[in-house]
């Protein structure tokens, strides 16, 4: 078998594999030594935006195997107790992929506002459960800012993911 | 054969039914693993510490730009009053330098009369920052440098003459620096000319507190905090910060070594066994 007889199945699967790239290029992006004491202080983890995108466009190339994937990764790469990101990243899945009937067709303003809703408490909760894990209260500000920020930073990472879904992913079963 | 595929089929309609509860349940008992504080939890952030650190001096190379892009832009911000801040800043010194200089001559001719040995620096690896790994709980860097390179566990991280933290895990090729500023992170410390014993502790922001002074310390802005060298996780005398502000319950303290300055570090070996490794802990609870 020569290489351009497998090169479309290749191409096929690597366009199939946007989603999860996205999502874990993001997770590396948190990493990068920007030297800012913005990014510092307030590390933004991007991927729960394009988590959320994706789980409403193709969330089918999304499957709950890559989402635990990319949760392990993160616990492994920061250093929060194994499991945490993890078990909110499932759980965001969850939440995402169950109310997306009532998500599709909506307006961006509409989805901006529930991402909003979704992710609070989601914070909250990592923000408990590191705090349990740990033994000790964990210091809130950074998290409320953290939360506000990736709020803020939404339309962005979401014009993104739109780009690359209408780009290469609208016309692919 | 036909059975097979029927088995195949069940096993699929169940994956696609409950496949997702089945990871949800995973992701609990990783929690639970977590507790465990296994060493092979450590032994694998290690080998993923490697793994991240290959990946992101790749990935950061195009960014790197972006990245001072930003930080000449917040030096430009802040040109002016950065200037009358040097300025008065190099008037004090000049005058520092010169007394440095008689209390250098002072302090040889006494070591010499004395016939004092002078402690010598541990071994000193120099190496690159790669990747900031904290969240909004933790405040840690990537090392450019590992076992290979004879990083160990405990290596205490200076940048210019101050403190920046120690090595917590140890890879091949990349080592986790935990910072002052992490919220775990406690130092016991001499606080100004009259070396009140206290506690600096961090708490995820680029502000230190300092905490458990003797009662009746007098403490003024701008005292010089350096490491105690008690608990035996830093020798003494590292500069750690000066005080910043006292207010009534909290005073806030100014590390000397800020974070989005730091480009590389030295990672010195003091010889300091410091706190017990995790190993040892499990070892002895068993």
């Amino acid at each position: 078998m020569k290489f351009r007889d497998i090169s479309p199945y290749l191409m096929d699967g690597f366009i199939k594999s946007i989603p999860f790239l996205t999502c874990f290029s993001f997770l590396f992006l948190g990493l990068f030594p920007f030297r800012l004491s913005f990014f510092i202080e307030l590390f933004l983890p991007f991927t729960y935006i394009s988590l959320f995108c994706w789980l409403i466009l193709r969330p089918d190339l999304l499957p709950p195997a890559s989402i635990f994937v990319l949760g392990l990764l993160s616990d492994l790469i920061y250093m929060n107790p194994l499991g945490i990101n993890t078990f909110v990243f499932m759980l965001f899945y969850l939440i995402v992929y169950t109310q997306r009937r009532f998500l599709i067709g909506h307006s961006f303003l509409f989805l901006w506002n529930t991402f909003a809703i979704f992710i609070i408490p989601l914070f909250i909760l990592q923000w408990g459960l590191v705090s349990l894990l740990r033994g000790q209260f964990m210091p809130i500000n950074s998290m409320i800012g953290q939360c506000f920020l990736l709020i803020g930073f939404y339309p962005f990472i979401a014009w993104f993911c739109s780009k690359l879904y209408n780009s290469y992913l609208d016309d692919i079963s | 054969m036909k059975s097979r595929m029927g088995r195949i089929r069940i096993f699929k309609f169940f994956y696609r039914r409950f496949g997702v509860y089945l990871y949800f349940l995973l992701a609990c008992g990783l929690l639970l693993l977590g507790l465990s504080k296994h060493p092979i939890l450590e032994k694998t952030r290690s080998v993923i510490a490697d793994f991240t650190c290959e990946i992101v001096s790749i990935l950061y190379t195009p960014f790197q730009g972006l990245g001072y892009i930003g930080e000449y832009m917040s030096d430009f911000w802040d040109i002016y009053n950065e200037n009358l801040l040097l300025k008065e800043e190099n008037d004090k010194l000049l005058y520092w330098v010169n007394r440095a200089q008689q209390l250098k001559q002072e302090n040889d001719s006494l070591k010499k009369e004395l016939n004092f040995a002078v402690p010598s620096l541990g071994k000193t690896i120099t190496a690159y920052i790669v990747a900031d790994n904290g969240g909004a709980f933790t405040r840690s860097v990537l090392v450019q440098a590992g076992e290979k390179e004879g990083v160990r566990k405990g290596f205490v991280a200076l940048y210019n003459a101050g403190l920046l933290g120690r090595i917590v895990s140890v890879g091949e090729k990349a080592s986790r620096l935990l910072l002052l500023t992490d919220y775990a992170s406690r130092v016991p410390v001499y606080v100004g000319e009259r070396r009140y014993l206290g506690i600096v502790e961090g708490n995820n922001s680029s502000i230190l507190h300092l905490t458990s002074l003797p009662e009746g310390a007098i403490v003024r802005e701008g005292d010089y905090i350096t490491t105690s060298g008690h608990a035996g996780v830093f020798p003494m005398g590292l500069a750690v910060g000066t005080v910043s502000k006292i207010r009534k319950d909290e005073i806030e303290v100014i590390p000397f070594v800020s974070q989005e300055k730091v480009d590389f570090v030295r990672l010195v070996d003091f010889g300091i066994g410091g706190l017990l490794p995790s190993e040892i802990i499990i070892e002895e609870k068993k």
